[in-house]
C-alpha cells in the first residue's frame, strides 16, 4: 500500500528524480559500495580514533540539521536511524542543562550563595562530565580485549547509501549517507558486508577464516569457515554488547560519585579566578591541577573520613571493576565449544518439532 | 531471517558441495517452516503504567539479563536491557550520594531526584506531546502494540516498518474524524495512516529536541517543589518519634545495638590487650568507646581520670615497693637526708605500710613524720600528702606496669554503668536537636522558614526590594509596613502580628515549655539510675563529680574547711560537729546567707574575739565551688543547653514581634505619646518634636538592630550609642513596670504566648542575677571587663544585675537581630524565587512552544488536498 503511494508520488517527478552517488575525490581510493554499503575497515585501521571522530560529527550535525527538518516536516524518508541519531541531542542538551540548573542562576546570588551554589554547581558540573567519558571509555573496557582475543571489532563501521524518495520539497538530493555498524544489530549482523572483502584477504571468506583461527576453530580442512564462526560472533557480540552496557552505566556512576568529593570544590573553570587563586598561568598548569584534585578525589573516594561513605565508595567500585572482569571472563574465554560444529550449527538453528517465524 | 537462510545455505552446503549460494533462494520450504497467524496487537494508551506490569516487565528483563550473559538475546531485549542498567547506574549513584550526604533531607532528595529525573523523562513525551496531539488528532504518537513474539514495542519507533495495519476499523474512523479527512476519499483509510504516520514523526523528532531541555528542568523544579513538604513530614516524624521514645524511656533498636556494638569493640580490646601495660592512649580509647557519641569533655575527663585512678589503685599493692624504693622515688620532694635520719620505731611504722603497699597509709605516715619535725607547715600538708602520693605511684608504675587484664573487670563494670547513661543521652539529644537542633530540617529551622514566608508574603517584597534588604536597607521594611497599612488599614498589620503570634502559639507547643520538661524529666531519671550504679560500684566520686544534681561531697569539702577554721581558732569539738552539721543544712538547702550569718551570729559556739578572723570571702568562693560543681554536672548541662536554645530561638520572634508593632505607622502617635510620657518621668520636662524624633530613630535602631540577648540585658548593645537617660527612657517605653514587653498593638492571638515569653524573661533575669550575685569579686571584675565602656558605665549606674553571663554564655542566648534575621531571609527567598523565574518561565516557555508545534502536526498533504478539491470539484 505504501509502496502505491510511492509510485504515485514518484510518478509527478519522474523527469527531475536523481539518484547520482557523490563523486570521489580526487587521488583518493573510490569506495567500494557492496549492497549499497562501504565498509570502513581501511580507514579503521589507519586512523581510527580520527574516523570515530569524523562519524560522530557527522551523525552530530545530522542530527541537529537535517534530521530534525525532515521530522518536523513529517518526511516519508524519516527512518530509525535518524531518530536513534537524534536521541544524542537530548542527551547533549540536558548534561548542558543539568550545569545550568546548579550553575545559571547563581551569578544573581549574593557572595555567600553564589559561594555555596558554585561548589556544588562545579562538581556538578564535573560529574555530567565524568559521566559521560567514564561512560564511553568503560565501554572499551569490555570491546578491545574481544577485539584483541577474537578479532571480532563490535564497533566496525560502514557507511550505507539510502536511495530516498521524492517528496514534494525534495526533488534532486535523493541520495543520503548514514553510518551504521556491522555488528550494530545482533539478530541481522552484516554478514554480507564481511565477505569478498579484500581488506581482509584474497579468500571470500578471508574475514571468517581470521575469526576461526582467532577462535581456536580452524583445525583440519575447514571448508565454510563463515557457517562454523557467525554462531560463535553471535553469541560473543551479545555478551560484549550486554557486558560493555553493564559496566559503562556502573563507571559512569563512580565517575560522578569521584567528581562529587570534596577536592574538587577546591578548583575553577574561570581564567581570572584560577590565576588569582591557584596562581595557574597556563593550560599545562591547569592540566596538574586538575589531575591533582582527581588524584585527591579519587583518594577521597575510597578512603573517606566516613567510614560508611568510604564503604560505600569502595563497594561502587569494586563493583564496577568486579563486572568488567566478569565481562572479559564472559567474553574471552568459550563456554560453549561444541556448539560451533558445522551440522550443530544448522541443527540447533532449526528445530524441526517447533514452527518458525521467518521475520 | 538471514540466520535462517544462513542456515539453509549451510544445509546445503554439506549435501551438495556444488556452488550453492546462487541457489540459497530457490530452497524449497515447503513442509519445513510456515509463517506462524499475525498475533500483533495494540495496548490500551495509558499516561501511567501499571505497576504490576513493570514489575513483569522487570522480572522479563532480568531474566533476559542472565539469557544474554550466556550469548543468547535479540536486538529487542538487549535494548530494555540498556535501560534496566541505565536505572540501575542511577539508582547505584543515588545509593552512594544517599550515604555520602550527612543530613536526612539531602539523602532523601538524592532519591528524590533519581524518581523525578525518570519521572521526567518518562512523563515529557507523554503530558507534552502525546497527550495534546490525542486530544487534538486522534492520533497516539506514543501508541504500544504487542508483536507475535510478546515483545512489547512502539507501533511508531520505525516509521520504515510499518504497523498501521493493526488499527481497526474503530480507530481509524475515529482517527478520519478528528484529522478531517474527507469522508469520500478513494483509499481514505490509506491517508488516514498516512497522516497518523506523518504525525508520529513529527512528534518523536519534537520530543527529541525538547527532552533535552524539559527533563533536568521539570526533575529541578520538582524536586524544588518537594523539598519543602518532605523536610516538614521529616520533622514531624522526628518530633513524634523522640517524644515516644522519651516518655516510654526504651532505648531504641538503633541505640541499643550502637551500645552493645561497642560494648563487644570494648570487649575485644581488652582481650586482645589483655597482658600489655596500661598507657595513655589506650586509656583514650576506653574511654571513647565507654562513651560513643556522648559529646561532653567534663564527663570524658572525669571517666579517663577514674581509670587513671583506677591503675593506680591496682598498682598499690606492687610487691616492689620497698623501703629503698621509696627513699629513692621521694628523694626530689622530701627533705634532704630526711629518710635516712628516721628513728627505728619511725622505720618500723613505715615499713609495715610498704609491706601492706599502701601508697596512701605511707603518705599519711611521712607527712606526720615530716610535721612532727616542724619541716611541714599544716596549711602544706594536704598538697603535699598529695604530692608524695602521686609520685609513689608513678614510680610504681614505672617499676611494675599494670597491665590491662588487672582492671578489665572493672571497666567491664563501669561500661555497664554508663550502659543506660550512653543511650539515654542520645534520646535526650535527639529529643533537643529534633526541636532545637542547630542543622536544617529541625523544627525551628522549619519554624523560622514558616515565619520567614508568612513575613515576606504579606508584606509583598517584590525581588528588587529584596536586593536591598539583602544589602541590609531596613527602611525597606518599614516602607513594606507603611504600604500594609495603607493597603488593608489596622487590620493589615494587626491580622500579620495575629499570624505571627499564632505561629508562636505553636513553637510553645512542640518546642518551648515541652522541651525543657520533656529533658527535666526525664534526663534526671537517667542521671540518678546511672550515678546509682556507679556508687554501687566504687566509682562514687564520680557519680558524685558528674552525675548528681547535689553533691553531698562538695559540701562536705566546703564544710570542711570550716572546721579547719574553726579549729584553728580553737573550738571545742563537739561545738564544731553541731555548727558543722547546721552549716551544711543551710548549704543543702542553698542558702549562702544563712550560712554565713550562722557563722557570725552564733555567739554561744564561737568566740566574739575569733569572729572577725573568718575569711566569709572564702566561705563564699567554697561555696561558688559548690556552685560551679552543681552546675557543671551532666544533667545540669544538658538542662541549661535546651533551655538557651529554646529561649534564644523564642527571644528572636518575639523581637520581630514587637519591632513590627512598634514601627507600625498605625501605631505612631501611640508610640510618640509613650516616648513623652516616659521623657517626662525620667527627665521632669516636656520633650520637643526633635527629641522625640530622635527617640524615636534610636528605638528604631535597637529593635531593628540589637540582638534578642538585649532582652535580658534590655537593649544594650555596643552598636547603639545612647546615654543613662535615654536607656531609661527607651526602657520605659519598651517593657512596663513588671519587665514585660510592651506591646502597643492589642493582636487576639498569641496572649497566652506572650504570657510565656515574659515568664521566661522574668525567670532568666533572676537566674542571671543569682549567678552573679554569687560570683567571687575577681570574677564579677572579669566579667565586667568583658562589658565595653559604654555598656559599664550604664551597668553600674541602673542595672548592674543583668550583667552577669560571661562571652559563652551571653552568646548561648543570642538570637537573631531583626535586621540579621531579614536580611538572611531576603538573599534566601530571592534567591529562590531568582532561580525559579528563570527555570520556571524557560519550562513554561517551552510547553508553549512545544503545544504550539504541536497544532501544526499532520497535516495534509498536497495531494490529499488536491485528491479533496477534485471530488468537491465533481
Amino acid at each position: 500500500m505504501v509502496y502505491k503511494v510511492g509510485v504515485q508520488q514518484n510518478s509527478q517527478f519522474s523527469n527531475t528524480v536523481s539518484f547520482a552517488r557523490k563523486k570521489d575525490k580526487e587521488g583518493k581510493q573510490p569506495e567500494v559500495y557492496i549492497n549499497d554499503a562501504y565498509l570502513m575497515v581501511k580507514e579503521r585501521e589507519e586512523h581510527p580514533l580520527l574516523l570515530n571522530a569524523k562519524i560522530q560529527a557527522t551523525r552530530l550535525k545530522d542530527a541537529v540539521t537535517t534530521y530534525p527538518k525532515k521530522g518536523l516536516k513529517g518526511s516519508k524518508n524519516a527512518n530509525f536511524y535518524e531518530f536513534l541519531t537524534m536521541g544524542t541531542v537530548p542527551y547533549l542538551i540536558g548534561s548542558g542543562m543539568l550545569m545550568a540548573v546548579f550553575n545559571f542562576a547563581s551569578k544573581y546570588f549574593n557572595t555567600e550563595a553564589c559561594t555555596k551554589s558554585l561548589k556544588l554547581g562545579q562538581k556538578m558540573a564535573i560529574g555530567v562530565v565524568f559521566y559521560g567519558v567514564a561512560k564511553t571509555l568503560s565501554k572499551k573496557l569490555i570491546e578491545l580485549p574481544v577485539k584483541w582475543k577474537h578479532g571480532i571489532d563490535v564497533n566496525l563501521p560502514y557507511k550505507k547509501e539510502i536511495k530516498e524518495i521524492p517528496e514534494e520539497d525534495n526533488k534532486n538530493k535523493l541520495v543520503k549517507y548514514e553510518y551504521h555498524k556491522a555488528y550494530e544489530s545482533v539478530d541481522f549482523p552484516r554478514w554480507d558486508l564481511l565477505y569478498d572483502n579484500s581488506n581482509f584477504g584474497e579468500e571470500r571468506n578471508a574475514y571468517y577464516d581470521k575469526i576461526a583461527e582467532k577462535m581456536h576453530l580452524k583445525t583440519g580442512d575447514l571448508t565454510s569457515s563463515d557457517q562454523k564462526v557467525k554462531p560463535k560472533i553471535k553469541e560473543k557480540l551479545i555478551q560484549t554488547k550486554l557486558f560493555s552496557t553493564i559496566v559503562s552505566y556502573l563507571w559512569a556512576a563512580t565517575g560522578v560519585g569521584i567528581a562529587m568529593q570534596e577536592p574538587f570544590e577546591h578548583i575553577s573553570f574561570v581564567p581570572r579566578k584560577l590565576k588569582l587563586e591557584y596562581g595557574i598561568k597556563n593550560p599545562l598548569q591547569f592540566v596538574k591541577l586538575f589531575a591533582e584534585r582527581f588524584k585527591e578525589s579519587c583518594k577521597s573516594f575510597i578512603n573517606n573520613n566516613n567510614k560508611s561513605c568510604a564503604l560505600a565508595g569502595r563497594i561502587l567500585l569494586g563493583t564496577a571493576i568486579g563486572v568488567t572482569l566478569l565481562g572479559n571472563f564472559k567474553t574471552l574465554f568459550d563456554f560453549n565449544k561444541d556448539r560451533g560444529s558445522k551440522n550443530q550449527a544448522a541443527i540447533s538453528l532449526i528445530d524441526k518439532s517447533k514452527e518458525k517465524v521467518v521475520c | 531471517m538471514a540466520n535462517l537462510i544462513d542456515a539453509y545455505r549451510s544445509h546445503q552446503n554439506v549435501n551438495n558441495p556444488s556452488p550453492v549460494y546462487k541457489h540459497a533462494y530457490t530452497v524449497n520450504t515447503q513442509g519445513k517452516v510456515k509463517p506462524l497467524e499475525d498475533k500483533g496487537r495494540l495496548l490500551p494508551s495509558r499516561i501511567f503504567g501499571s505497576p504490576v506490569e513493570y514489575v513483569k516487565d522487570l522480572k522479563k528483563d532480568i531474566v533476559n539479563i542472565g539469557r544474554a550473559a550466556n550469548g543468547k538475546a535479540n536486538d529487542h531485549e538487549l535494548g530494555r536491557i540498556n535501560d534496566v542498567a541505565m536505572k540501575l547506574g542511577s539508582l547505584a549513584l543515588a545509593t552512594y550520594l544517599f550515604i555520602k550526604n550527612p543530613l536526612k533531607l539531602s539523602k532523601t532528595m538524592e532519591f528524590v531526584g533519581f524518581g523525578t529525573f525518570f519521572g521526567a523523562m518518562a512523563l515529557w513525551p507523554k503530558l507534552a506531546i502525546q497527550a495534546p496531539i490525542k486530544a487534538r488528532t486522534g492520533v497516539d504518537v506514543h501508541q504500544k502494540y504487542i508483536d507475535s513474539q510478546d515483545r512489547k514495542k512502539m507501533l511508531f519507533q520505525d516509521p520504515q516498518y510499518d504497523l498501521t495495519d493493526l488499527y481497526s476499523r474503530e480507530d481509524l474512523d475515529k482517527m478520519g474524524k478528528k484529522l478531517k479527512v474527507a469522508k469520500n476519499l478513494p483509499d481514505r483509510d490509506r491517508f488516514i495512516k498516512q497522516r497518523a504516520k506523518k504525525t508520529a514523526v513529527q512528534a518523536n523528532t519534537l520530543w527529541m529536541l525538547t527532552a533535552g531541555f524539559a527533563s533536568p528542568v521539570m526533575s529541578a523544579l520538582a524536586c524544588n517543589a518537594l523539598e519543602t513538604p518532605i523536610d516538614e513530614a521529616f520533622e514531624r516524624s522526628a518530633l513524634k518519634k523522640t517524644e515516644q521514645a522519651l516518655k516510654s524511656g526504651k532505648v531504641s533498636g538503633f541505640i541499643k545495638n550502637l551500645s552493645s556494638s561497642n560494648t563487644d569493640v570494648l570487649q575485644k580490646f581488652l582481650e586482645q590487650n589483655a597482658g600489655k601495660e596500661v598507657t595513655e592512649e589506650m586509656i583514650d580509647k576506653i574511654v571513647y568507646e565507654l562513651l560513643p557519641d556522648v559529646n561532653s569533655a567534663d564527663l570524658t575527663m572525669s571517666i579517663k581520670k577514674s581509670i587513671q585512678d583506677l591503675v593506680r589503685r591496682s598498682n598499690n599493692n606492687s610487691s616492689a615497693m620497698s623501703f629503698e624504693f621509696v627513699s629513692n622515688a621521694l628523694k626530689d620532694i622530701l627533705p634532704e637526708n630526711f629518710m635516712a635520719s628516721l628513728q627505728l620505731k619511725e622505720k618500723e611504722a613505715l615499713n609495715d605500710a610498704i609491706t601492706k603497699g599502701s601508697v596512701s597509709d605511707i603518705a599519711n605516715i611521712i607527712g606526720n613524720l615530716l610535721e612532727k619535725s616542724g619541716q611541714l607547715p599544716v596549711r602544706q600538708k594536704a598538697k603535699k600528702l598529695q604530692q608524695i602520693t602521686g609520685k609513689l605511684a608513678s614510680e610504681t608504675q614505672a617499676a611494675s606496669p599494670v597491665t590491662l587484664d588487672k582492671i578489665s573487670s572493672q571497666i567491664t563494670k563501669l561500661g555497664d554503668s554508663l550502659k543506660e547513661f550512653v543511650s539515654g543521652r542520645k534520646l535526650v539529644d535527639d529529643f533537643i536537636n529534633a526541636r532545637v537542633g542547630d542543622k536544617s530540617g529541625t523544627y525551628i529551622a522549619n519554624h523560622w522558614n514558616r515565619v520567614c514566608k508568612k513575613l515576606f508574603k504579606k508584606l509583598k517584597f517584590s525581588q528588587k526590594d529584596l536586593l536591598e534588604l539583602q544589602k541590609g536597607n531596613m527602611d525597606i521594611f518599614i516602607e513594606k509596613l507603611t504600604a500594609l497599612s495603607k493597603a488593608e488599614g489596622k487590620d493589615g498589620v494587626e491580622s500579620l502580628l495575629n499570624e505571627l503570634l499564632t505561629l508562636m502559639n505553636d513553637y510553645e507547643e512542640k518546642a518551648g515549655n515541652k522541651l525543657v520538661e520533656g529533658v527535666e524529666n526525664n534526663f534526671r531519671r537517667i542521671c540518678e539510675n546511672t550515678a546509682a550504679s556507679l556508687s554501687e560500684g566504687n566509682y562514687k566520686s564520680l557519680s558524685d563529680k558528674i552525675f548528681k544534681k547535689y553533691t553531698e561531697a562538695s559540701i562536705e569539702e566546703v564544710a570542711s574547711n570550716v572546721e579547719e577554721i574553726c579549729t584553728k581558732i580553737g573550738m571545742h569539738k563537739d561545738e564544731i560537729d553541731a555548727l558543722s552539721k547546721s552549716f551544711k543544712s543551710k548549704l543543702k538547702a542553698e542558702d549562702i546567707k544563712g550560712a554565713i550569718e550562722l557563722l557570725k551570729n552564733n555567739s554561744t559556739l564561737m568566740d566574739e574575739k575569733f569572729k572577725d578572723q573568718i575569711d566569709y570571702n572564702k566561705i563564699q568562693e567554697l561555696y561558688n565551688k559548690l556552685m560551679a560543681v552543681k552546675r557543671d554536672t551532666v544533667e545540669n548541662t544538658v538542662n541549661q543547653m535546651a533551655a538557651e536554645r529554646a529561649l534564644g530561638a523564642k527571644s528572636s520572634l518575639y523581637r520581630l514581634i514587637q519591632s513590627i508593632d512598634i514601627l507600625n505607622p498605625n501605631n505612631k502617635s501611640l508610640l510618640e505619646d509613650r516616648i513623652k510620657t516616659s521623657y517626662k518621668k525620667i527627665k521632669n520636662t516636656d520633650a520637643d518634636d526633635k527629641v522625640v524624633a530622635s527617640l524615636y530613630e534610636t528605638i528604631k535602631k535597637v529593635l531593628l538592630e540589637a540582638t534578642p540577648t538585649d532582652y535580658v540585658e534590655k537593649f544594650m548593645t555596643s552598636k547603639i550609642n545612647m546615654d543613662a537617660d535615654e536607656y531609661r527612657i527607651i526602657s520605659d517605653v519598651l517593657f512596663d513596670k513588671a519587665d514585660d514587653v510592651i506591646l502597643l498593638t492589642k493582636p487576639s492571638g498569641g496572649k497566652e504566648a506572650l504570657k510565656s515569653f515574659n515568664a521566661y524573661i522574668k525567670d532568666f533575669r533572676l537566674k542571671v542575677w543569682n549567678w552573679v550575685n554569687d560570683m567571687t569579686p575577681d570574677l564579677k571584675d572579669r566579667v565586667s571587663k568583658e562589658l565595653t565602656k559604654d555598656m559599664k558605665d550604664v551597668a553600674t549606674k541602673d542595672v548592674p544585675k543583668t550583667y552577669g553571663a560571661n562571652a559563652v554564655e551571653r552568646s548561648n542566648f543570642i538570637g537573631k537581630s531583626v535586621k540579621d534575621y531579614m536580611q538572611e531571609s531576603a538573599s534566601k527567598i530571592y534567591n529562590s524565587k531568582k532561580w525559579l523565574k528563570i527555570f520556571g518561565t524557560s519550562m513554561a516557555v517551552l510547553v508553549g512552544v512545544t503545544l504550539v508545534a504541536g497544532l501544526f502536526f499532520g497535516r495534509k498533504s498536497k495531494i490529499e488536498k488536491e485528491l479533496e478539491e477534485n471530488k468537491q470539484n465533481g
